[in-house]
This record gives C-alpha cells, sequence and structure tokens, in this order.
C-alpha cells in the first residue's frame, strides 16, 4: 500500500488534533451553548473514528503512519501507529463516540458542563497520545496529562467525598508518575534512547547493568501499576467511584486503567523486549502479581454492597488479566491479554452505563436496592446481563475468548496454576455477578423506587440506552464473531505475530 | 425400504474460534428425541405454572433451545462449549420463572452446578486443546485417546463435568425440605440439558459410538458423581446442625471429621470476614499523606542504597 509521507505524518496529528480542538473550543463555550458543543463533541468523535479506520487499514496492510518533532537534543516527541497502539486506539475511538453520547444525555441539566466536557476531550486526547507514543518520553508526557486532564473530571460534583476521592487520585497518579519518570531516567543514562523497538533497547547491555534494569523495571511497573490498579496500588480506583457514570466508564474502560495496562504491555515488549524480560526474571513476580490482584479484587468486589464500587473492585481484577497475559511470555497467552484489553473495556463501560442508568432514572445505587428492577428496566438489565456473563467468562461473550486464550497460553508455557486462577476467578465472578441478576429478574420491587424519573419513549432516556445497548451488543459480537477480520482476536493476533514471533 | 437420513456440515470459519456445525444419522436422532423433549418442556412452562410473562418465557426457552441444538452439532469444543451454557442457564431461568422465588435455593444450587460443570468443562477443553492443537472434537479425542487413559486426571475432569450437569436432573427429587424439589414438569428440559451437557461430551470425546471401555466407566461414573455432588450440596444446605446429626448417626470416627471439616469452614468464613475490614482500613490508610510521605522515603533510602551498591 502506497501512502504519501506528508500523508503518513500528518495523520497522527490530525488523530491528536481531532479531540484536542474540540476540547480547547468547548472550553471557551458558554453553558447555554448546548448544541454547538454538543456537535463540536460529536464532530471530534465521528473524524477520530474516520481517521481511526484509515489508519486501521493503512496498518494492516504494512504502512507506517510516524511524525516526529525534536523536543530536546536526541529525545524527539514521537507518535506512531502501529498495530499495538490501533488496537488501543480503536478501542478508546468507539468507546469515545458512545460516551460522549451517553455525557450528553447524563449531563443534560448539571452546571459546568463547558468544563466537563473539555476536559473529557483532553482525556482522550491523551489516551490516543499514550497510545501512540513512540518513545518513553512521549509516553510519560501523555500519561501525565491524562493524569491531570481526569482530576477535574472525578472531582467535577464538587463534594467533599469527590475531593477526597480526587486528593486520592492524585496522590496515586502523581507518585506513579514519579517512579515513571525515576526509572525513565535512569533507563536512558544507560541505553541512550527511549524509543519503542521491536525487541526493546535493553538486549545490548552488559551482565553487569542487569542488576540496574531489574530494578528499573520495578520502578516502571510501579509506575505503570498504580493506572493499571495493581495491588497494592489500587486504593484510588475504588474511591473515585464518586465521579459521574460517564467518568467511571471513561477511567474504567476507555483511559486510566488501560492506559496504565497498555503501558506494561509496550514496556515490556518495546523498551525490555518480552524474551530478555523472561531471561532477567522479572516476568513471573509480574504474573504472581497479577494473579494475586485478580483473585484479591474478586474477593473485595463480593464484599461491596454499592454497585459501583462493586464494579471498581471488578476492573481491579479483570484489569489484570492483560498483565497476566504477557507476563506468562509465550504468543497465546499474548493474544489472551491484549485481546483482554478491548474485551474489558467494551463489558465494563456497559456495566457502568447501566449503573448510570439505574442511578439516574430510579435512582438506585445499591445492590440491594436492585429487587425486580429488570421489570422496569429491561433493555437496561439485559445490556448489563451480557455483559455480566461476559465477565464470568460465559460464551459466545467475549469475555470467554480472553479466558480460553489466557488458559490455553498457560498451558502453553507450562504454567499450569493459572488455570486454577482462572477458575477461581470466574466461580467468584459468578458468586458476586449472578446474586445482581437474579434479584433484578427474578425478584418482586420492594416498593417506590429511591427516585423515579419517567420518560415518555422509553424506559429511560434515549441519549443513556442506546450506548450500553450497543456496547453489550459489541461485546457479544466480538465474542460469537471473533475470527471475523479486524475482530479484536484477529488484530491481537497481529499485533503478536508483528511484535513476538516475527518482530 | 431402507430410510438415510440426510448429512450436512454447515461451516462457520468465522464464528469464536472458527467452527462448524454437523450432523449424521446420529445426530438427527438425537437433535429429534432433543425437539420433542424441549418441546413438551414448553407446552408445560405455557400452559401451566407461568401465565404472567409469557414473551420472556418464549424467549428464554427459544435461547435455550437454540443452546441445545448448537450443542448438539458443533464440531468444536468452543461452539459447544457455547451451547451449553445458553441451554444451561436459560433453562434455570425458564424453571425460575416458573417456580417463583420459594424455589431460589433449587435454582441457587443448579447454579452452582452449572458453573462448576463449566469451569472443569473449560479446565478440560483446555487441556486437550493444549495437546491437540485444535479445537476440532475429532482432534480433541485423539488427544483425550492419549490424555484420558485409565484413571487420569483428564478423565476425572470428565466424569465431574458430566456429573455436575447430570446432577441438575437430580433436583427433580425431594432431597430436603430446604432445597423444594422442581416440579415434574421440568423434567423434560432437564433431562435435554442432562444428556447434552452432561453425557454428551463423552460422545465426543471419548468414543462416538460408546462401544470402548473407557466410554462405559465414565458413563457408570457421571451418575455416580452426579449423587454425591447433589448431596454435598444438600449436606451444605442442610447446615452445621443436621450435619452433626447425621454424622453422629453415622458413626463416631466420620461425625468428628465432618464437624472438623464444618468447624474449618467456619473459621474461614469468620476470617474472611475479619480480613474484610481490616483490608478496606488498611487501603483508608494508604490514602493518607503521611503513607506517601513514608512509602516516598522508604523508596528513596531504597534507591540510594541500590545506587550505592550498583556504584560500588
Amino acid at each position: 500500500m502506497i501512502i504519501s509521507p506528508a500523508f503518513s505524518s500528518t495523520l497522527p496529528l490530525a488523530l491528536v488534533a481531532s479531540s484536542l480542538l474540540p476540547g480547547l473550543i468547548i472550553f471557551a463555550l458558554a453553558e447555554e451553548s448546548v448544541r454547538l458543543r454538543t456537535a463540536l463533541n460529536l464532530l471530534g468523535a465521528l473524524s477520530k473514528l474516520l481517521l481511526v479506520a484509515l489508519m486501521l487499514w493503512g496498518v494492516y496492510h504494512d504502512a507506517a503512519f510516524e511524525t516526529r518533532f525534536e523536543l530536546l537534543p536526541g529525545l524527539p516527541l514521537i507518535l506512531r501507529a502501529d498495530a499495538l497502539s490501533l488496537l488501543f486506539i480503536t478501542l478508546s475511538a468507539q468507546l469515545w463516540f458512545l460516551t460522549t453520547i451517553y455525557a450528553v444525555g447524563y449531563l443534560e441539566e448539571s452546571p459546568h458542563r463547558s468544563r466537563f466536557f473539555g476536559f473529557f476531550s483532553l482525556c482522550v486526547t491523551a489516551t490516543v497520545g499514550v497510545a501512540m507514543a513512540g518513545n518513553l518520553l512521549t509516553f510519560i508526557l501523555f500519561y501525565e496529562m491524562l493524569t491531570l486532564s481526569t482530576y477535574p473530571l472525578v472531582v467535577h460534583r464538587g463534594t467533599p467525598v469527590a475531593r477526597r476521592a480526587g486528593e486520592a487520585y492524585l496522590l496515586y497518579t502523581v507518585l506513579g508518575g514519579v517512579l515513571l519518570l525515576l526509572g525513565a531516567v535512569w533507563l536512558y543514562t544507560l541505553t541512550g534512547t527511549l524509543e519503542f523497538r521491536p525487541q526493546g533497547i535493553v538486549s545490548d547491555l552488559d551482565v553487569g547493568d542487569h542488576k540496574a534494569l531489574i530494578i528499573i523495571f520495578v520502578l516502571l511497573m510501579g509506575g505503570l501499576g498504580v493506572k493499571a490498579a495493581l495491588l497494592p496500588l489500587h486504593g484510588w480506583l475504588p474511591k473515585a467511584m464518586v465521579a459521574p457514570a460517564p467518568v467511571s466508564a471513561l477511567l474504567h474502560a476507555v483511559a486510566v486503567v488501560k492506559a496504565g495496562a497498555f503501558g506494561i504491555v509496550r514496556v515490556v515488549y518495546d523498551i525490555f523486549g518480552i524474551q530478555f524480560a523472561a531471561t532477567l526474571g522479572v516476568m513471573m513476580p509480574l504474573a504472581w502479581l497479577a494473579s494475586a490482584t485478580i483473585i484479591y479484587g474478586s474477593v473485595r468486589a463480593l464484599f461491596q454492597d454499592d454497585l459501583k464500587r462493586r464494579l471498581a473492585y471488578s476492573t481491579v481484577s479483570q484489569v489484570s488479566y492483560i498483565a497476566l497475559g504477557v507476563a506468562l511470555v509465550g504468543p497465546i497467552a499474548s493474544v489472551g491479554g491484549l485481546v483482554h484489553l478491548v474485551h474489558q473495556g467494551l463489558m465494563k463501560i456497559t456495566l457502568f452505563f447501566c449503573a448510570g442508568n439505574l442511578a439516574e432514572t430510579l435512582g438506585i445505587h445499591r445492590i440491594s436496592e436492585m429487587n425486580g428492577v429488570a421489570r422496569r428496566m429491561p433493555w437496561t438489565m439485559a445490556a448489563f446481563t451480557v455483559a455480566s456473563l461476559g465477565m464470568i467468562g460465559v460464551p459466545p461473550v467475549a469475555g470467554f475468548i480472553s479466558k480460553w486464550y489466557l488458559g490455553l497460553g498457560a498451558m502453553e508455557v507450562g504454567a499450569d496454576w493459572v488455570l486454577l486462577v482462572l477458575a477461581g476467578s470466574s466461580a467468584l465472578n459468578a458468586l458476586y455477578f449472578l446474586p445482581i441478576l437474579y434479584r433484578a429478574w427474578f425478584l418482586e420491587p420492594e416498593g417506590d423506587w429511591p427516585q423515579e424519573r419517567h420518560y415518555p419513549r422509553a424506559e429511560t432516556s434515549l441519549a443513556l440506552l442506546i450506548p450500553p445497548v450497543i456496547t453489550a451488543s459489541l461485546a457479544l459480537a466480538a465474542g460469537l464473531l471473533a475470527s471475523v477480520p479486524f475482530s479484536p482476536q484477529e488484530w491481537a493476533k497481529l499485533v503478536v505475530v508483528r511484535e513476538f514471533l516475527d518482530p | 425400504m431402507t430410510v438415510s437420513l440426510p448429512t450436512f456440515h454447515w461451516p462457520l470459519d468465522t464464528v469464536l474460534l472458527g467452527s462448524g456445525l454437523a450432523a449424521g444419522p446420529l445426530d438427527w436422532v438425537l437433535l429429534a428425541t432433543l425437539a420433542i423433549l424441549w418441546l413438551i418442556f414448553g407446552l408445560w412452562l405455557l400452559r401451566g405454572p407461568a401465565p404472567v410473562r409469557r414473551g420472556r418465557t418464549l424467549v428464554l426457552h427459544a435461547v435455550a433451545g437454540l443452546g441445545l441444538a448448537v450443542a448438539a452439532l458443533a464440531r468444536d469444543a468452543a461452539l459447544f462449549y457455547s451451547g451449553v451454557a445458553m441451554a444451561g442457564y436459560g433453562t434455570v431461568a425458564l424453571l425460575l420463572i416458573a417456580h417463583g422465588a420459594a424455589h431460589a435455593r433449587t435454582a441457587a444450587v443448579q447454579v452452582a452446578l452449572m458453573v462448576l460443570g463449566d469451569l472443569v468443562l473449560f479446565e478440560m477443553l483446555v487441556s486437550l486443546y493444549s495437546q491437540a492443537s485444535s479445537a476440532e472434537f475429532d482432534e480433541l479425542r485423539t488427544a483425550y485417546a492419549i490424555k484420558g487413559q485409565g484413571v487420569s486426571f483428564v478423565s476425572a475432569l470428565l466424569v465431574v463435568t458430566g456429573g455436575s450437569k447430570v446432577a441438575v436432573l437430580l433436583l427433580l427429587v425431594p432431597v430436603t425440605d430446604r432445597l423444594p424439589a422442581w416440579r415434574p414438569g421440568a423434567a423434560s428440559g432437564l433431562l435435554c440439558v442432562a444428556l447434552v451437557s452432561g453425557v454428551l461430551p463423552v460422545v465426543r470425546l471419548v468414543d462416538p459410538l460408546l462401544s470402548s471401555a473407557s466410554a462405559r466407566y465414565s458413563l457408570l461414573a457421571i451418575p455416580a458423581a452426579a449423587i454425591f455432588l447433589c448431596l454435598l450440596f444438600a449436606l451444605c444446605i442442610l447446615g452445621k446442625s443436621r450435619l452433626d446429626a447425621a454424622a453422629q448417626r453415622v458413626s463416631t470416627l466420620a461425625s468428628r471429621s465432618v464437624t472438623l471439616g464444618v468447624r474449618g469452614l467456619a473459621t474461614l468464613e469468620a476470617l474472611a470476614r475479619h480480613v474484610a475490614p481490616m483490608a478496606a482500613a488498611l487501603e483508608q490508610r494508604m490514602l493518607s499523606w503521611p503513607f506517601a510521605v513514608a512509602a516516598a522515603a522508604t523508596l528513596a533510602l531504597l534507591l540510594a542504597m541500590t545506587f550505592g551498591g550498583l556504584v560500588a
């Protein structure tokens, strides 16, 4: 496929600008400019989808998209689209579009909408930057931009609880950022470059540097593990649940935790090189940590009555599947980890959209209040049911595909104990999701709903209803049609072939 | 005059891991049996216990029936597993609609058995796939022939899978008054689930004609496993006091061991309840600035020591 150099270097910039420019304009808009703000948001989201589609086609046919600026001597700012970055970008672009529609409906009557949507766009810009970063410096810049742009979203409601949650979020993420920066500086002193390359940049170093490399790995994982909510750095995530539902969806499915998990993948693949990282002996401890997080998150989820907190602990558990897949050091497990990046996003955003619908329409925040809610909101609960079953790993929903590849990958590398972790996690997921479904579908409602609102055309506002129905359908399609070209599974295989087997 | 049943093969390359449906003469017999039983089940559901919410019943009946058909005709593990899940969970939901919340405990036991069966089936299929490098039943059967000889891990998994799925049928029998039995009308539906998800794996993975000794032993072991699992769940529900009483009647030795087991479970539960608030409190403490400063200082110290060691 022949693409002109000017076009291939412009496209990454255009992708970043597609959310940055609308965001900056939205900041300047008056609160009353609802139509213009919505139009700008949707225009940005749609243009990003179009650009992503172009890049997907190009990268599939081995085209290169790269932009470089000299930021510091020998340290350029690089934006590059490869198969791995597009896996993440496609997810975030699709979900940003749907979350924008949802947020427009969710924040219909709330104040400070221009501020909200401005930071919302900046957050997606930062996510795209993280995904397309061609070196660790660019990655860190956008990673910190993500921290700063999501903080105002977490504290958007301005309540004391929201502010405390915001403080916790900043505390964790800034400390994580410091660790990341420390690791990057140290790495630069050893290698003289921070550029991401297939098979990494450290394998040529002397054996004497290996001890330092291990510490750098720990520092980088510490920095990334905060956003990826690895044990014991996960504490900010359940706290951040006070944020509005679209922000929770953004934190859990589109941007923040995914940026951490994606960073782990990038550092392991393109800084250390997965085989070299395995010879350093750092991958198995990462696999143990990920496994411990998987089980811990699920056990903690069991004890939560607050729906969003239960979902938050579920995220703590589920995101570590990505780290586990990579840490097992095998192509099949890597497919499982990478594909879960997308699958978890689709399923978890559905769950948060539904939780938001229940809160907005009926005032339901607790699981104990959900008796019979499926009779009042059948479409919302149908979407919730599909996503829950997917989280458990019930086929043909997408979560099954992830677990299948993780299980196979574990067998491939002789880590049979991972099957027990997967089984334990699935059993725990069933324990904390199925009782919710039982309450919602089979129990009688207990009197009136806490704060019921009526909508003339459907069970809730269409802007709130359509996004979860679409994401649930996508989660089902991603599993059922997993072998269709350009599906998450097929794209993850492409990534593994290019990054792992044939770099 | 001989009647030859048609055969068909329908490749579904884009579905799940790359799948396909196919039917030979025996599969048509199985499919016809399932169709008749499922129709009877559907008529019972519509005529009897659930006059309200017929729309939901019809949808679930169709989904679960589709699952049965898919599982019966699937030629690979992933599609089969999907069909089994759709049929199993769909049937439990139908029975819950039909019986109401009074049977929630029975449904919970059935779901627990299903989840157990699915998890074990998953482990078994992954284990066989890793040997066969294919999800096709023909390949998995070859792998089973190598790994599943005699008393092996894989054959034990097969028996537990089958047992847990067949055990759902046993819930028609009143095991204890605290575990209300399903009404007899549910038999045809539950039989379909037990056949497809409990017995069919033996046919698909061990021997399509059930003529080998290995297949026969598996088929014999499955009902035993089902009875064992059913009783185990019933005992759990009966609770500690009845468990103790029953165990005392059997023998002092059994009583002691079972009581110890129950005490162990109670201790574990108490420990879990004790640890949960501690974990929450620990998380709370980790959110404080003093903790952050202490963590940063410790990290700086560690780094300084490391740098010192490296420089030296």
